[in-house]
């Protein structure tokens, strides 16, 4: 396979890998935002998923030497991000995952675009049940689902953060989708 | 009632993630297959609503923080 990238971006990891601090924080910033965003999303917990980033990133810095521009930088990084949470997931014996209300957007005090507080309240109440479901789903459909839906992964590095044949991430997708899909029907089908 | 590999299908279909010809067929099927179409739009319903999920924000100090601790490893301990 083909890695792709622009100079800016082969030149920002090279002087990283060469010990360019300056550079190294710059890569941090690229990057951090995103890991630490699925992590939230994988955890369902901030300080968790504030932890791992910051250990995800760290191993990104220590190990940078040996990345070799075989596979996206991005899936490269979220691998040791995966990697991380599954063995946290090890050490804890955390058998469902989640419940500190993460999803609840007044913990973030998310602006709504909704014109009326009526619809607010609607569309507050779809997300909510959106993000259950999401939590419902097993790790694996759920990590799939996250990777490609809300971090738009390709199929390509999703394969390779999760070391998953393509068959695997395709239709471990589809039935994160489906499963999704039949959870939310009866809620969209009220708004009818 | 729609059939587990169609659904698969639609999948791929929804992210561009199916060859041309089977990308051809497909539209051909969607044209004629109300069942199908809605399962489509099922799909890319919750796409769209799971790429509007909020992105919770970095907390300002993170890549200060990481940037201290690596340089803190790369370090000799001193004793």
């Amino acid at each position: 396979m083909t890695v792709e990238y622009t100079d800016e971006q082969y030149d920002l990891i090279k002087a990283s890998q060469a010990g360019d601090e300056k550079a190294m924080a710059r890569l941090l910033e690229s990057h951090a935002s995103s890991v630490y965003a699925f992590l939230c999303h994988l955890s369902s917990d901030a300080v968790l998923a504030e932890d791992l980033a910051q250990e995800t990133m760290l191993r990104c810095l220590q190990s940078l030497k040996y990345y070799e521009f075989r596979a996206p930088f991005r899936a490269w990084l979220f691998r040791i991000a995966v990697n991380l949470f599954r063995d946290h997931r090890r050490r804890m014996s955390v058998r469902r995952w989640t419940k500190s209300g993460l999803y609840d957007d007044e913990q973030f005090n998310l602006p709504s675009t909704d014109p009326g507080p009526h619809q607010q309240a609607e569309q507050r109440e779809r997300s909510q049940e959106l993000y259950r479901a999401l939590d419902q789903l097993s790790p694996p459909l759920r990590t799939v689902v996250i990777l490609r839906d809300i971090q738009e992964l390709s199929y390509e590095e999703i394969a390779q953060s999760l070391k998953w044949r393509m068959g695997t991430v395709k239709s471990r997708l589809f039935r994160a989708r489906k499963e999704l899909a039949d959870r939310m029907r009866p809620f969209w089908e009220e708004q009818k | 009632m729609i059939r587990s590999h169609s659904m698969k299908k639609l999948s791929l279909y929804a992210d561009g993630a199916l060859g041309k010809t089977a990308s051809r067929q497909m539209q051909q099927h969607l044209q004629s297959c109300p069942s199908c179409r809605l399962r489509l739009e099922e799909i890319m319903r919750l796409r769209r609503a799971l790429a509007a999920k909020p992105a919770h924000a970095l907390p300002a100090r993170f890549v200060r923080t990481v940037m201290g601790n690596y340089r803190a490893l790369q370090s000799p301990a001193t004793f």
